[in-house]
């Protein structure tokens, strides 16, 4: 018995050590993310060769369409790496949404018709972020519900509010409110680099790295990897698995509400109807899923989360340049998502085996 | 090797177990007062929950008749034209439930078959074969959501959510790019759809008839007992020799045929049918049944639960609209009746 398993344990580790080839691209092919950086890197070929060839046909490196996806890109993608890191703890939010329309709401209201300074009503749209994911994080664990039928009710609840804060008493519709959070404010937010950059850029490379030292480089990743893997393990080494899901649950909500900060400071207003109908949860779990992370929880990359929004960007802005009608985009989210979760899978399944 | 492990799993610390003695579930039962029993009835706080809301209404409206309509008789047959729409959709997610998985592609599938339905219609097909394409896209649509999900063993969430986008969108391919299309059929099939048998609108009629078959199913046919089975403990299930996989794939079909039908009452009623999403349809049949008692989770759950469920929310719209309330507070209550009903029945499952 002992004998078969040490066998076995062998057999792995010589599957295992790459028996020829030089180190680089060993590394490279056993990189967890490298499928969506060559699928992006052809991607973005195609795109940018398309566009060079045919500046007619496809506008894609002109330079106001850069400046689209600089700007554009990182909203996603913020929101993209909080849904990202919970899913590697093994959790769902579909309230990203709402507390992506919520936050610049909050910070609006409070700034604007309150009169508060901008940190104070920052920090109040910082508190929102904390209620809800601390919300979230609670009645997930605790009662051992799904966490997509407990974020759906966080999102029927948000969408709620949020029509009551912007009713408009005369037309009973809810309204647009304008956000113009000051000079200041939106220069970090959303200010022109250089070219085609925007601040947005710099922001997703921030909120990035945090991620990255936050998974690779901290105990809460090692914890958080653990959590999503096998909870049961977890639990049975001493990881605080309850902490470390409420944690990620609200690392989620406070990346979507900046990301929500972001898009509003760029468009000077908050929609409401962006709640309802945007299909934010669906873009960012198929980014998410796209780069590679496991619904199941337990293995995932920052590099594959953002790349992952980066293509779903790009395919979104390469079919509204060729005009394409808007329902398709959604269509393709949907066949990637169910594409990508099958072969996310499959592989998981062989690297088990 | 491998019998030992799947025994192992099968039956958690099973020695143990059977030497204490399994708790005679139906003893327990027996030894209860009935306003326990009711209770501890998957339908039981639902029941208690839709009378106390109706006779809430009713005492209102006798108060104050002026201002409250709620025994008009135009309110009650509203209501009575209401309920079956999001109920019998409800019915087929229901029982994907308690079969342990779910469908959020009902939103689509309520959409698309029927306008492809009023669509071939208009085109000339007769009626018959209109009906029947719809219900074998519906087949479809479901038959690839159980494939998808039971063969790749991905969250069912995650396929049908998938899944609701990709029928959206493939609307226009399939219908052409009208965005409505006129469905007049014949009198005698309009009236026994959407007519009236008395006083009572003919889709409550078939709303209960198909309650009705829900509950043959469920509670008085082997079918029912492998729903159950395969949504309580799917291994369990296996080992007594149930075929999982089949099992949860007639579900995933029988939820997307439940809203095709909806969807072609809808139809019928409107005269139109439109391809322009109806957002969220999926998440308010959730929402009924986890309204109705249903476990998340799968394996418990009944019919009336779910009949209730559907009463109840179309209830409390009828009020908020009534009192001129904004139409946010239904979206409020909804978000908050679904993470209450999911706590009570863990909390409920936990202490019993």
């Amino acid at each position: 018995m002992v004998n078969s398993v040490s066998q076995t344990n062998a057999e792995l580790a010589a599957l295992r050590r790459p028996a020829q080839g030089n180190a680089f691209w060993r590394r490279l092919r056993n990189y967890q993310a490298i499928n969506i950086v060559i699928v992006v890197a052809v991607l973005l070929v195609v795109c940018v060769g398309w566009g060079l060839a045919f500046p007619d046909q496809l506008r894609f490196v002109s330079q106001g369409n850069l400046a689209v996806l600089s700007q554009q890109i990182p909203v996603t993608a913020i929101a993209a790496l909080g849904v990202g890191l919970l899913m590697i703890g093994g959790e769902f939010d579909i309230s990203i949404a709402g507390t992506f329309t919520l936050v610049p709401f909050v910070v609006a209201i409070t700034s604007a018709k309150l009169g508060w300074p901008l940190p104070l009503a920052l920090l109040a749209g910082l508190a929102v972020t904390l209620l809800v994911g601390t919300t979230n994080g609670l009645v997930t664990t605790r009662f051992g519900i799904p966490s997509f039928i407990a974020t759906l009710g966080t999102m029927f609840f948000m969408r709620g509010v949020i029509r009551f804060v912007s009713i408009n008493p005369t037309t009973n519709q809810p309204d647009n409110i304008a956000f113009f959070p000051g000079p200041v404010l939106k220069s970090l937010f959303g200010g022109q680099i250089a070219g085609p950059v925007y601040a947005q850029v710099v922001w997703l490379l921030v909120v990035a790295l945090i991620g990255y030292l936050l998974l690779n480089r901290h105990q809460f990743g090692n914890h958080l990897l653990a959590t999503g893997g096998n909870r049961n393990a977890a639990v049975a080494v001493g990881v605080p698995v309850e902490r470390v899901k409420v944690t990620a649950f609200v690392l989620c909500a406070v990346a979507a509400g900046f990301a929500g900060l972001l898009q509003a400071s760029r468009i000077n207003q908050v929609e409401p109807s962006f709640a309802t109908i945007s299909g934010l949860e669906l873009k960012a779990i198929a980014a998410v899923v796209v780069g590679g992370v496991s619904l199941f929880g337990g293995r995932g990359t920052i590099l594959g989360i953002v790349l992952g929004a980066v293509l779903i960007e790009t395919i979104d802005n390469v079919l509204v340049l060729v005009s394409a009608p808007e329902t398709i985009f959604k269509g393709f989210l949907g066949a990637t998502t169910i594409v990508a979760v099958v072969i996310n899978t499959t592989i998981g399944r062989r690297v088990r085996n | 090797m491998t019998g030992p492990i799947i025994r192992e799993n099968a039956i958690p610390g099973g020695d143990v177990a059977l030497a204490a003695g399994p708790p005679n579930a139906a003893e327990r039962y027996r030894a209860k007062t009935p306003w326990t029993r009711l209770r501890l009835h998957p339908a039981g706080p639902v029941g208690i929950m839709f009378c106390g809301l109706l006779a809430g209404c009713i005492l209102a409206a006798l108060l104050a008749p002026q201002h409250f309509f709620f025994l008009a008789d135009a309110n009650l047959k509203l209501l009575l034209r209401a309920v079956p729409n999001f109920g019998i959709i409800a019915i087929g997610v229901g029982l994907l439930l308690i079969a342990g998985e779910y469908d959020l592609s009902v939103g689509a599938v309520y959409v698309v078959t029927p306008f492809a339905m009023a669509s071939a219609y208009s085109h000339g097909v007769p009626l018959p074969l209109a009906i029947g394409l719809a219900l074998a896209l519906a087949v479809v649509i479901g038959l690839a959501n159980g494939f998808i999900t039971l063969g790749f063993g991905i969250p069912s969430f995650i396929t049908t959510l998938g899944m609701l986008f990709i029928v959206r969108t493939s609307a226009p391919f399939i219908v052409g790019y009208a965005r409505s299309v006129g469905f007049q059929p014949p009198a005698s099939f309009k009236d026994a759809v959407v007519g009236s048998l008395g006083p009572i609108p003919a889709q409550f009629v078939w709303f209960i008839a198909l309650a009705a078959v829900a509950y043959v199913l469920l509670n008085r046919h082997f079918l029912g007992n492998h729903f159950f089975a395969v949504g309580g403990d799917a291994n369990a299930a296996r080992f007594t020799g149930i075929n999982v996989f089949r099992t949860k794939l007639l579900a995933f079909v029988l939820c997307s045929v439940f809203a095709t039908i909806a969807g072609m009452f809808s139809v019928t009623r409107l005269a139109t049918a439109m391809t322009n999403p109806q957002l969220f349809i999926e998440l308010y049949a959730i929402a009924i049944c986890v309204i109705g008692g249903l476990a998340l989770t799968g394996g418990r759950g009944s019919v009336i639960g779910i009949v209730l469920g559907a009463g109840v929310l179309q209830l409390v719209q009828d009020v908020i609209i009534l009192a001129r309330l904004p139409g946010f507070y239904l979206d409020m209550f909804v978000g908050l009746m679904i993470v209450l009903g999911v706590v009570i029945n863990q909390v409920v499952r936990r202490k019993y």
